[in-house]
C-alpha cells in the first residue's frame, strides 16, 4: 500500500513539473511525460538527501516532491491549470498508484546480479542516510536511480520496491503511443494498437518489468529525446527541446556511458535542419556543464578498484566529444542557413562512430568477434527477445514498399550510430555474453521503440484506398 | 472417396487452434489492407504474429520460477538478514558455497558460455566479499568461448575446480539441502555484499569446523 502511495505522490509532482514546462504541447503530452519525469525527480530529490544527509525516509520524498514541484510551476510561471487538466492529472496519479499497488500485491520479481548490487548499494544508502565512498565510485559504473529507488524502499521499511519496472513499462508503452500518434497527426489506431501489443509482449521487456534495471527507463528517455527533437524541427515549438533536457537528464540518471551517448546525441542533433538554433544553445549548454559537474562530483571519490570500467581517464575522454560539440553549436547558431552543413554533420559523426569502432576492432580484435557472436546469439531466444527482433526485421524488408517518412533516415543513422557504439564500448569492457542480462543485450532495448515508431509511422502514413485514388 | 480422405486428412493434420489462427491472420490481414495497403496489412499481420509466437513462449521465460524470487515473507526480509549479516563480524569467514545451486538456480540449463559468465558473476562477489586476499587467482574475463575457466568446469571434476579457487579460501561442496532464498549481507573492508543465501551451505568464523 505504501508503495503505491509513493509512487502516485510522485507521479502527481511529476505532473506538475511536467505541465511547467511542457504546458504548450497539450494535456494528454504532459501527463504521459509525467511517467518519464517520475524517475528524475525521483533521482534529483534522492540525490539532494543523499548528499545532504536528509535521510531516505519516504516523506522526504513527499515534501521534497511538493517544494520542487511549486518551485518549478511557480518559476515558469504557465497557464494556471484549468478545470479541463484535471482528469488528466487525477487519472494519471490514480493509474501510477493502481499499477503500484498491483505489481505489490502480485511480486514477481526476477533475481538478477545487477539486482544484487542496486540493492546492495541502496541498503547502504539507506542504512548510512548517505552515500559512502565506496557507493559513491561503485556509482561511477551504474545508473544511481534504481539505487536511489531501493534507499527510499529501506526509508519507506520495505524489503524493496517492485512497481519501478511495471511503471517504466506502461511509461515506455504510452510514450510510444503518444509520440506515435502526434506524427501521424491523424486518428490511426491499428499500428498504434498493433505496435503497443508487440512492444509488451516481446520477451525482454516482461522481463526487464520484473527486474531492477535501468534499462526500460532509458528507453524511454531515449525515445522522448528522439521524439522531443524531431517534433521541435516539425512544429518549431521550444517546449519540446524541454522535453528533450529531461530525456537527456534521464539517460544521466540511468546509463553510466552517458557521456558518449549524449555526445553521439547532438552530433545527431546538429545533424538536423533545426528552425532555430538560439533555443537550443543554452540548453545544451546548461546540461553540459551539468554533466561535467557530475562527473567531477562523483569522480572526486573515486577509488581505484579491482576492475573499474569508468577510470577518470577514461571519462574525460569520454567527455571530449561533447565539448568539441559546443562550439559547432555557437557556430550553427550564428550561420543559419549555410548549405549542406546538416548532410556533412551527419556524415562526420558516422565517420567518427566507424572510425571509433574500427579503432576497438584494432584494438580488441578477439573480443569484438567474440561479443558478435554472443549477440546474434542473444537476438533469439537466448536473449529473451523471442521472436521479436527476426519479426522487426522481416518487416523491416517490408517497409521499403512503405511510404517515406521524413525522419527516417535521422532515424536509421541514430540506430547505426548506437550500435557502433555499443560495440565501441569493448575498449573499456569485457566482452559481451550469451545471456538476456547481458549489456549490449539489454543496450538494444534502447532502440527497440524507436525502431517500431519508425515501422508505424510508415504504416500509418499509407493512404487509404479512396485517398490515394 | 480418395479426394475426401485425402481433404480429411489434411485438415485434421494441423490443431483446430491453427485453423483458427490461420483465418485470423487471413481475415486481418483483408481487414487491415483495405486502410493500410497490402504491405501495410502485411507488416501489421506479421508483427502481431510475431506478438503470437512471443505469448507462446510463456512457458520458456521462467520468470516466475519461485525459487528465484525475491521472496516477501519477514523471515527473509532484508533487515532480518542484515541483522543476522550484522553478526558476522569477524571478517575472516570460510564460506561453502553450493555451486550446484549456484549454477542451477542462477542459470537453468547452463551451457560452457553460461557456466562462464556464472565464473565472472562468481569471480566479482568474491574479490568484493574476500577483496584483502590480494592474491585471489581470478582469470581476466576477456573471451567467454573457450575460456579457459569456462572448460575448466565443464571438463573438469569439481575437485579441479576447487583447487583452482583454493587461495580464494572458498571451499566448494556438493549440494546437500535445499534451502529458501535469503540474503547475506556481509560487510567487508570494501563495502558491503550482498549475496542469496542460497549459494550457501554455511558460514562460520575461521578455523571453525563444520
Amino acid at each position: 500500500m505504501i508503495e503505491s502511495l509513493f509512487f502516485g505522490i510522485l507521479y502527481f509532482a511529476a505532473w506538475i513539473c511536467s505541465h511547467a514546462l511542457l504546458w504548450r504541447l497539450g494535456s494528454s503530452i504532459v501527463t504521459i511525460f509525467a511517467f518519464a519525469f517520475c524517475p528524475v525527480l525521483l533521482a534529483t530529490l534522492g540525490l539532494l538527501s543523499a548528499e545532504f544527509h536528509l535521510g531516505t525516509d519516504w516523506r522526504v520524498l513527499i515534501a521534497g516532491s511538493a517544494m520542487l514541484g511549486s518551485l518549478v510551476w511557480l518559476t515558469l510561471h504557465p497557464r494556471p491549470l484549468r478545470v479541463t487538466d484535471l482528469p488528466w492529472l487525477v487519472g494519471g496519479t490514480l493509474c501510477s498508484g493502481a499499477i503500484a499497488l498491483f505489481s505489490t500485491l502480485n511480486d514477481f520479481y526476477y533475481l538478477s546480479t545487477d539486482g544484487f548490487t542496486y540493492l546492495m548499494l541502496g541498503t547502504a544508502i539507506g542504512e548510512h542516510g548517505g552515500m559512502l565512498p565506496v557507493v559513491r565510485t561503485e556509482l561511477l559504473d551504474r545508473g544511481i536511480l534504481p539505487v536511489l529507488l531501493q534507499a527510499f524502499a529501506k526509508g519507506a521499511g520495505q524489503d524493496y520496491f517492485v512497481a519501478q519496472g511495471p511503471l517504466a513499462a506502461l511509461g515506455l508503452t504510452l510514450s510510444w503511443c503518444a509520440l506515435t500518434s502526434r506524427f501521424l497527426g491523424k486518428p490511426r489506431w491499428a499500428p498504434l494498437a498493433v505496435g503497443s501489443v508487440f512492444l509488451l509482449t516481446t520477451p525482454l521487456v516482461i522481463l526487464q518489468a520484473s527486474t531492477i534495471h535501468t534499462n526500460l527507463m532509458t528507453a524511454i528517455f531515449f525515445l522522448w529525446y528522439w521524439g522531443s527533437v524531431w517534433r521541435f524541427v516539425d512544429e518549431n515549438e521550444t517546449q519540446w527541446l524541454n522535453a528533450a533536457v529531461i530525456a537527456l537528464l534521464g539517460i544521466l540518471f540511468c546509463r553510466p556511458e552517458a557521456p558518449l551517448i549524449v555526445g553521439l546525441f547532438l552530433g545527431l542533433t546538429l545533424a538536423l535542419p533545426l528552425p532555430s538554433v538560439r533555443p537550443v544553445l543554452p540548453r545544451v549548454f546548461a546540461f553540459s556543464i551539468l554533466l561535467v559537474g557530475w562527473f567531477l562530483w562523483f569522480g572526486a571519490f573515486f577509488q581505484a578498484r579491482f576492475d573499474p570500467i569508468l577510470t577518470p581517464s577514461r571519462l574525460a575522454l569520454s567527455l571530449a566529444p561533447i565539448f568539441l560539440l559546443i562550439p559547432i553549436f555557437v557556430w550553427r547558431s550564428r550561420n543559419e542557413e549555410r548549405a549542406g552543413f546538416t548532410r556533412r554533420m551527419a556524415l562526420l559523426v558516422f565517420a567518427a562512430a566507424a572510425c571509433l569502432f574500427a579503432f576497438v576492432v584494432f584494438k580488441r580484435p578477439m573480443v569484438v568477434y567474440s561479443s558478435a557472436i554472443c549477440v546474434q546469439l542473444n537476438l533469439g531466444l537466448t536473449g529473451r527477445w523471442g521472436y521479436s527482433i527476426w519479426g522487426l526485421l522481416l518487416v523491416a524488408g517490408l517497409t521499403a514498399f512503405l511510404p517515406r517518412w521524413k525522419w527516417q533516415q535521422s532515424a536509421q543513422l541514430v540506430m547505426v550510430t548506437y550500435v557502433l557504439l555499443v560495440f565501441s564500448l569493448l575498449l573499456f569492457r569485457p566482452q559481451y555474453r550469451p545471456s538476456a542480462f547481458d549489456t549490449a543485450n539489454r543496450m538494444w532495448l534502447h532502440l527497440f521503440p524507436i525502431a517500431l515508431l519508425l515501422i508505424a509511422v510508415r504504416v500509418g502514413l499509407t493512404p487509404k484506398k479512396n485517398q490515394a485514388s | 472417396m480418395a479426394q475426401h480422405d485425402t481433404l480429411r486428412a489434411v485438415l485434421l493434420a494441423g490443431h483446430w487452434s491453427h485453423w483458427i489462427g490461420a483465418g485470423a491472420v487471413i481475415a486481418g490481414f483483408t481487414l487491415l489492407a483495405r486502410s493500410y495497403g497490402a504491405v501495410g496489412g502485411a507488416v501489421l499481420v506479421t508483427l502481431l504474429w510475431a506478438a503470437w509466437l512471443n505469448l507462446s513462449l510463456w512457458n520458456t521465460w521462467n520468470i516466475l520460477e519461485p525459487e528465484i524470487q525475491i521472496l516477501r515473507n519477514p523471515e527473509s526480509s532484508l533487515d532480518y538478514q542484515i541483522r543476522r549479516g550484522r553478526q558476522l563480524d569477524d571478517p575472516f569467514v570460510t564460506l561453502d558455497l553450493d555451486f550446484h545451486r549456484f549454477m542451477g538456480t542462477h542459470y537453468a540449463g547452463s551451457s560452457i558460455v553460461t557456466s562462464d559468465s556464472n565464473v565472472y558473476f562468481l569471480r566479482r562477489y568474491l574479490v568484493h566479499l574476500i577483496g584483502k586476499f590480494t592474491d585471489v587467482v581470478v582469470q581476466p574475463y576477456e573471451s567467454t568461448i573457450g575460456h579457459k575457466e569456462a572448460q575448466l568446469l565443464s571438463n573438469a571434476s569439481h575437485v579441479d575446480f576447487v583447487n583452482a579457487w583454493s587461495k580464494t579460501r572458498i571451499r566448494l561442496i556438493e549440494p546437500s539441502r535445499r534451502v529458501p532464498t535469503r540474503f547475506f549481507i556481509l560487510k567487508d573492508a570494501e563495502g558491503f555484499v550482498l549475496l542469496p543465501e542460497q549459494w550457501f551451505l554455511a558460514v562460520r568464523p575461521e578455523g571453525a569446523k563444520p
